[in-house]
This record gives structure tokens, sequence and C-alpha cells, in this order.
């Protein structure tokens, strides 16, 4: 019923999976080849091109290449035409010839993809390869995800012009079966039928766990079911005692359940907290492979489970939103002058220290959402910073050199946010309020020069237009105290509004704020 | 120079230097000594085209693992291949062929001893029983000998076990069927999962794979496998001819009108009709079967027999009794009674046995779990479950072998989920709600059911006529379907199966009738 938190290797699954990414595989290889028909009748004939149209149906691959790189000059061209020569030869002579070149990368990759169009002839080099190559195509494993563009008027994009008609899509459909024809013949009945479901679009209903008889495995599936029952039930005790249960079986993969027992441990009193349970996820299981090699991982989409050199793992990015979010949280309850506000401010200090040498190591390093948590973490300290000056006004405690030094750390925090910030615009992918943060920072600033600097401020920010008519009324108004809280609440509510890639565990977190 | 970095004690004459630095490409601790064995490859093939545009510069990340000592964050591929060839010299002693043959033989032994061992202990079988189970093995060595070397086939599963068990205690009549091993088997009682994890740690590296999951017995038995597996293993030695193959008739049948809680009538009239049919009681003896390839019927096992004229009975006594004895409350009643959730140690054991029969329609019934039944069940993971799994984390040489590193990962993990966070809670809630044992359940059971037996005698006379025939019929039916499912379970038979061995018992009977 539910999804089972173990890998299943089998030799029926293994084959379904081999059969499914060949006729995917294969199915979008036509496609590209018709679309760059399209593309390329645009440019002039060449000798080249013509040439390249007159070849047999065994150098697709080859064709495909050389549309891609028509635009490059003649030399490259020349040595296409070598390398296509030579590869004929080579599919002639079969495998007594030996290529005494040193291969260049690209090469070594048209070689595999030259296996690849014969693979009737070698069937078994080729077949390894296939669900490896379909994932060789996305650099990220959401990539690999049809988009549909909802409603909101944003995301509008410009409609894919590229449309090919209904014909062309039967030629392809009956090309790519037909070439599934040999290798469904060695297959059992029941995984051509379940080929020929998928092949049309269906989904069978039965999940690949549903028949498991193994001893093991079946209690597994029953912990799981209660698991998830009895989380939607909403009995925390019961979940919790299931979840230890289940993570000691051995088999039982953490990486696809850690969601569900963060949940929990979020949920259960006296129990130790579940940033600890992240910390350990985050120090287990830093990988740094390339999600495409991770084929070994048999059953559900593996890459999201995992973190790869490409690609935040989904916990270590939790890990950071739910430290910062206790932070904010911690620092919001206790006063100023509490022991317990020193022990909340190095925590902050802590984790900045943190993600700041996170961003050094490669699957950070690119993230944008991990660069806007960085932005928030020195938003939320300029923000305690900022509103020591609106307390101590009142004490005119803090004056002269120290005055200075304050403002001055202010103004670095601020200072590094908007150099944040702009590096996450620059890695894309994530979109942030900009205009809302700008606004608040404004208002942090302009704390430390009291209140009459603010009237002016005000005044220009109305001149401006009312872009964000609440906000800015808001935290130009009078009282400080009120402010501050809407300042946070400004700052906790920004990942669910924006964030595009955000899992429900954390937009729940902060609705709940 | 590099910055001193932390990593483990250096130890060498006692110096408690924890800080280490790289000095020409080895590690130094702060009072100069080199740390030994400690070198690093480079053996990545230098981008030399890369030179050219420009100078690369590769870093060092240098981490410590849980144990504290370094652990260089990219171990190179030469290292790695290096570590696994390594593990797969280890590993290469299986043995193959005819020894491996005499090795598997001699883990099913030591299987089979245990699980004797248990039985005797535990359950309190005769000392007798030991005897009785190594004959029987002896025998069934003798055929395996008795056969041609070239194409020696062992013929030996997991079930073989079970049979070799059941067998001894039949000879012995001792009250115990199919339906008690696989209770005991299901929850991990005795020893039959996981069973290849008892043996001698040596064994189980040599012994092939292949044998060692024949040993994991990893299904329990469904759709009369055991059965089979029982009469042919009874046509492997001839069981008739050396032992006693009557099976305890009446001991099953006890047991199946105390199962239901039905008034112990049913016990007679049930076995009237075995005699009125067999002729004799004592005639239900165990199937000899010699054909490998065909099971043959079911209903030429004598439990099964015993089952179908049980259910027989129980339906030809509830339909011709047109409501004089019986009330269709009555009938109603039990059935509400038999569906009833409690929390006894039988029903958990059932409840058990259910979750993991693999035949499907069954196997989901832990949707409608009580919370008790839910915390007894986790109970039973914890206390006979998770031993059994955890054995293969612990054993370093096993098949899974876990790296020092793993396991205290895995130990931090468990302590941040601990599994008697609730041990105190949990002992008061069991001190005050004290689980019921299977006799009180019994007793409680049967005092339900008497109410509608006496108010029945004062009404008796008076509204005879109200019988509702057609509602009547269909509790029967409830009632039969309800039994009929526990006992599928229970004996590890299909539906088709039991149906079709009840139709041809009662075809049967019916033709002698005439």
């Amino acid at each position: 019923m539910f999804e089972v938190p173990i890998t299943l290797t089998n030799k029926k699954f293994a084959q379904r999976r081999k059969l499914k990414y060949q006729y995917i595989n294969h199915l979008s290889r036509r496609f590209d080849r018709i679309t760059k028909k399209i593309n390329t009748t645009d440019s002039l004939p060449t000798p080249e091109n013509s040439a390249a149209e007159n070849n047999d149906e065994d150098y697709e691959d080859d064709e495909e290449e050389r549309n891609y790189e028509s635009d490059v000059g003649e030399s490259s061209v020349r040595q296409q035409t070598k390398r296509r020569r030579e590869r004929h030869w080579k599919s002639v002579i079969g495998e007594l010839y030996s290529s005494t070149e040193t291969e260049s990368d690209s090469q070594e990759e048209d070689v595999q993809e030259g296996d690849q169009v014969e693979h009737e002839t070698r069937p078994k080099e080729e077949d390894t390869d296939e669900e490896r190559k379909f994932w060789k195509k996305y650099e990220k494993p959401e990539k690999s995800f049809e988009v549909w563009q909802t409603v909101s008027s944003q995301n509008r994009s410009p409609i894919n012009k590229q449309i090919i008609t209904y014909h062309n899509f039967k030629k392809i459909e009956k090309n790519s079966l037909r070439k599934m024809e040999i290798p469904l013949l060695h297959c059992t009945k029941e995984n051509k039928l379940y080929f020929q479901l998928l092949a049309k679009g269906l989904e069978p209903l039965q999940s690949p766990t549903s028949a498991a008889r193994n001893y093991q495995t079946r209690h597994i599936i029953t912990l799981t079911n209660l698991l998830h029952l009895n989380v939607s039930r909403h009995n925390w005790p019961l979940a919790y005692k299931i979840f230890a249960t289940l993570i000691r079986i051995p088999n039982v993969r953490i990486k696809s359940i850690w969601g569900i027992g963060v949940k929990i441990l979020d949920n259960s009193p006296n129990s130790s907290s579940s940033l600890d349970f992240l910390k350990w996820m985050c120090q287990v299981y830093s990988s740094k492979s390339r999600f495409v090699q991770n084929v070994n991982y048999r059953s559900v989409v593996p890459p999201f489970q995992t973190g790869s050199r490409t690609h935040t793992s989904k916990f270590a990015i939790t890990y950071l939103w739910s430290s910062l979010i206790n932070c904010q949280k911690a620092i919001e309850s206790s006063n100023v002058t509490d022991n317990q506000y020193e022990v909340e401010n190095s925590r902050l200090e802590e984790l900045i220290d943190k993600i700041s040498e996170w961003v050094l190591i490669p699957p950070f390093m690119e993230d944008a959402e991990v660069y806007f948590i960085y932005a928030s973490c020195h938003l939320l300290k300029a923000d305690i910073l900022s509103r020591q000056f609106v307390n101590d006004n009142r004490n005119s405690d803090l004056v002269g050199l120290n005055k200075d030094i304050n403002i001055n750390q202010v103004i670095k925090h601020i200072h590094y946010v908007k150099v944040f910030l702009q590096t996450c615009l620059e890695k894309g992918g994530f979109t942030i309020p900009s205009r809302l943060i700008e606004n608040q920072l404004k208002s942090f600033e302009s704390r430390l020069y009291g209140e009459a600097h603010d009237i002016r401020e005000r005044e220009m920010v109305d001149d401006y237009g009312n872009t964000d008519n609440s906000s800015a009324d808001n935290s130009f108004g009078d009282v400080y105290e009120t402010n501050a809280e809407f300042l946070d609440t400004q700052l906790m509510d920004l990942p669910p509004i924006e964030n595009e890639m955000a899992e429900n565990h954390y937009s729940d977190e902060d609705s709940s704020e | 120079m590099s910055t001193f970095i932390r990593g483990p004690i250096c130890g060498t004459d006692n110096c408690p230097s924890r800080l280490w630095r790289i000095i020409d490409g080895r590690r130094t601790c702060q009072y100069g000594h080199v740390m030994e064995g400690d070198v690093e490859f480079n053996d990545d093939e230098d981008d030399l085209n890369g030179l050219g545009a420009g100078v690369i510069t590769r870093r060092l990340n240098l981490t410590t693992n849980a144990t504290g000592s370094f652990q260089s964050s990219q171990l190179t591929n030469s290292q790695l291949l290096q570590q696994q060839q390594r593990q797969s010299h280890k590993k290469f002693k299986k043995l193959i062929g005819h020894e491996a043959k005499l090795l598997f033989l001699k883990s099913f032994q030591f299987i089979l001893k245990r699980q004797i061992r248990w039985l005797v202990t535990e359950m309190r079988f005769p000392k007798e029983f030991e005897h009785v189970a190594k004959i029987i093995w002896l025998k069934i060595l003798k055929t395996i000998n008795d056969q041609p070397q070239e194409e020696l086939k062992l013929q030996l599963h997991m079930t073989s076990t079970i049979s070799i068990l059941y067998l001894a205690s039949t000879h012995l009549s001792l009250p115990v069927y199919t339906c008690d091993y696989i209770k005991w088997i299901c929850t991990a009682k005795m020893p039959y999962f996981q069973a290849s994890e008892i043996l001698p740690k040596s064994w189980r590296i040599q012994l092939p794979n292949y044998y060692v999951s024949i040993l994991e017995g990893s299904i329990s038995p469904f759709n009369g496998q055991l059965y089979n597996k029982i009469a042919l293993t009874c046509g492997m030695i001839h069981f008739k001819e050396f032992f006693n193959s009557e099976i305890s008739c009446q001991g099953l049948l006890l047991k199946l009108v105390m199962q239901c809680a039905l008034p112990p009538e049913f016990y007679f009239y049930t076995k009237q009709v075995i005699e009125f049919e067999e002729t004799d009681i004592r005639n239900l003896t165990l199937w000899e079967r010699t054909d490998e390839r065909h099971t043959g019927r079911v209903s030429n096992h004598a439990e099964l027999r015993v089952l179908s004229y049980f259910m027989l009975t129980i339906n030809w006594m509830l339909s011709f009794d047109r409501d004089r004895q019986y009330p269709l409350k009555w009938i109603l009643s039990l059935t509400e009674s038999l569906t009833q959730r409690t929390t006894t140690s039988e029903s958990i054991g059932r409840n058990i046995v259910k979750v993991v029969y693999p035949d499907k329609p069954t196997s989901s019934d832990y949707f409608q779990w009580s919370e008790e039944e839910t915390l007894e069940f986790l109970k039973w993971m914890e206390k006979q479950f998770l031993p059994t799994q955890i054995k293969s984390l612990h054993n370093e040489n096993g098949s899974m072998e876990m790296t020092i590193d793993q396991k205290i990962a895995r130990r931090k993990l468990y302590k941040i989920f601990p599994l008697d966070r609730e041990a105190n809670h949990d002992g008061e809630f069991n001190d005050s709600t004290h689980q019921l044992t299977f006799i009180e359940d019994l007793q409680e059971r049967y005092a339900k059911q008497t109410p509608f037996f006496e108010s029945n005698k004062i009404r008796d006379s008076l509204n005879y006529q109200e019988a509702n025939p057609p509602a009547r019929k269909e509790a029967i039916g409830r009632l039969l379907t309800h039994i009929a499912s526990q006992l599928l379970v229970d004996f590890a038979i299909s539906k088709e199966q039991l149906k079709d061995c009840i139709s041809r018992i009662k075809n049967a009977c019916l033709h002698r009738m005439n």
C-alpha cells in the first residue's frame, strides 16, 4: 500500500526496468532526430548535411551529433567524417579492430553509442547501460520530470512551438515498439504485459511489494503500513515505537523514511530532537558521487533519497531550515538579558559558521536555496543586533565607540545578506522576494539612527509608490515591539511562498508559525 | 607547511599529541612522529592538457571519521579496489560439489537439533521425542545415501525439518498438529526463519549461497506445501511400515471445538460422522506420497479430512436444527465473538501468522487492529523478531560486512531512537490491564453463550414457529466462512483446497448414506 523502505532486487524487476528504459531511450532518440531535422532545414544545405541525410539507419547517432556541431568549424566536421568511417570499419570487422589513437572523452562516448546501435549483435554490453544512459541526460533528478506550468501568472512561459504531427508521433511509436519486439521475446509473460501497459501510458495497480511473500519482507511491509496508519491518526507514541522497531531491522533504508522520523520526533515530547536525527543523516549519508552512477539503487526514484555531487540532499536542506527556525523561535522567546539568549545567539553563530563551511563544497556550492538560507541567517542576525538599539535607546546605555562598533556589525550583516542574495539569484532556479527583503533591511538600518531618520525614509518609500503597502506601513510604524515581531514572521513566511522546490515538511512547519 | 588538524592520538613512545600536519606528504604529529602506513596515492590521471591553460590546485579534504582516525575523503579508486580484492580473497572459501552437500547436511542436522532442543525444553516434549526424530532423520539420510553419487538429490527444504518433527510427534501420538508448528515458526519461537544465523560462523562462510538461502526459509509455508512435504517425506522413508502413522484425531477435534467455542456436543457429533465414514477413527493415517511430480488430492491428508468433517458437521447440525436447539441469535453472537479482537497470546499469535501468510487477502487485516493489538505486536517484534534479525549485524565476518564506522553510526542512530523510551510507562500500563489467558478467554466466551440456551428452553415450546429460514441460512454461511478463514491461515492451506476437500468428503458421505 505504501512505499516500503527496502530495495527489492529481483530478476523480474531488473528486467522490467531494463525494458522500460530501453523503450524510453529509443523513443527519445527518435524524437530528437525528428525535431533536429526540422531545425536543420533552416540552415543552408552543405555537402555534409546532404551526406548525413543519405546515411543509412545505423548512423543515426552520428547524424545527430553532426547536426549538433554543424555550426562548429569545418575541421571538426572533417574529424567527424573520419571518425564515422572508422566506426563503420569497426562494425564491419567487429572486435578485431582496435583503435590505436588515444581517445578523447567525447570519442569514448561515441564508441559507447556506437555499441548501442549494434545492440542486436552485442546485447550484453549495451543492456547494462540503458538506465544509466537515461539518467545521464539529466544533471539533476528533478530535471527528468515533466513540467506542468500551473495557473500562476509568474511562472507563465512561452508555449513550446516545436510540435510533431500525429502521424510522426505514430511513426516514432511504431518504430520503437518494433525495436522492442526482440527483447520482449525473451521476457516472461507477466513482464510483457507490464511493458505493454506502460507503453500505453497506463499504470499497473499492483505495486512491486504487494506480492512479496518473504517472511522478513512481510514484516517490514506490515510495519510500514502501521507506521503510516498511526502517523495519519496522530498517534505519536505508537508511531514512535513502530519507527524505532522498523529502523532496527536490517535492510531497511532509512533514507526513504527519514521524513516521517523527523515528524514523529517533532511531535513526541521528551525524546531526542529531530535536529539530532537530521544531523546524523547529514553525517552518515553525505554522498559525493554523481547521481547518475548510483544505478544500483533499485526500486524507487533513487536520486531523491540521497545527495550527490550535483544536487543537495533534501535532509540536508531540511536540517538547515529547521535549525534556522529553531534559532529564530528560541531567540524570539528569550529576553536580551537572559543567559538563554546568549546560548541561542551562539547557536546562530554556529549555524552561520557551518553554512559558510558547507558552501565551499560541491553540492551546496551550486545550490541557490542554501545561499538563501545563508542570507536568511544573516538577516536574522542583523535583526537581533539592530533590535538592541531600539531597546537601548530608552536606557541610553549604548554610546560612543561601543555604539559605532555595533552599528558596524549590523551593517556588515546587512551587507552579507545582500551579497548572498545576489549569489542566490545568480545560481538561479530559486525565486526570492528581493523587494520585501530590501524593505526589511532598510528598516533595520533605520533603527540604527533613531526615529527622526525614519520619517524621512518613510516618505521616500511612499514616493517609490506603494509596492508593498502593508509591510511598508508596518515596518516603519512607531511601535517597535510589534514591528520586530512582524519582521520575524515575515522572515519565516518567506520560504513557503517562494520556494518552489520546498518539500512538504518544512512548509508545514512554517505554516504552523 | 600546513596547519594542524585534529586526529587520533599519536601513541608512539606514549606521545600524547592529537594534532597532525602534513610534511612532505606524510602525516606528522606535533612532536614529529610520522604516522605509519599512511600513504596517499595520487593515481588519478593528471590532466596534462589542463596544465597549459592554468595551474590546477587540488585540495585534500582531510576529515576524521567516527572513530577519530583520519579518513581521506577521496579514497582513490585503486585503494578501494585493493580493499575489495582483499575482502573477496577472504570470502573465497566456499565449498563446492560433494563437500558442500555434506556440509549442508551437517548444517541441516544442526538446525534440526536446535529445534528439537527447543521443543523438549520449552514445550516439554518427552525425552523420547529426540530419539524418534533422530531415527527418522537417519532413515532420510539412508535414502539419500542409497542414491547414486552422481545425481545426488537432497530434496531438503526448511519445511523438511517441520515434517520430520511432525512425523516424530505423530509416532508418539502427541497432540501436536501442523497448525502448532506453523504458529511456532511464524512467531519466531522455534528456530526456522533466518535459521542460517544460528549455524557456527565457519560453517556459514563455507556453505554455498544457494544452500544458505535454503536455510533461511524465506517464505512461510502456504497452499498446503507443508502437507505435501510431509506426505513426500512419508513416502521417502516408508513411514507406515516402521512407525505409528495414525494421527491423534481426538486431540485435534477438541482443539477445533474449543477454538470456535462451540458447545461440547459438536465434538461427539463430528466423531460420529468420522466413524460413520471411516468405519473407525483409527483409520485416519498419514498418506505416503511416492509420486514426486504430482501433489495428489488434498483430501488424502488426514488432518485436512478432519477439518472437512468438522466443517461439514457444523453445517449439517445447524441447518437441520431448525432453530430448535441452536437459535439464530446464538449463531449470530457466536460469529461476533469469533471476530472480536482480543489480546490473548493466542490471538496475537494468530495476528502474526496472518501478517506473514503469503496469500494476500488475509494479510492486510492489521488495518483493523486496535491499539493494544498493535502494542502487543510491537512487543513481540522487539522480544522475538528483532533478536533473530540483529544477529546478522553483530557478527563481523558475516555476509553483510559492516565497517566499524557503520557500526558506530548505527549505534548513534539507536541512541536517537531508543526502543525502551517508555519502558516504565509500559510497565504501569501492563499492570493495570491484566492480559487474559487462553482459559479465561475461553470461559468468558462460553459464559456469554449460556443465556441463549437457557432462555431457549423456556421459549422453546412457545415460539417454535418463528424460525426464519433464509436469515438462518445466511447466518450459518457467515459463521462457516469465519471458521474457514481462521482454519485456512492456521493450517496454511488455500481456500480452494479446503473447498475441494470438503466437497469430496461430502460426496463420499452422501454416497455412503444412500
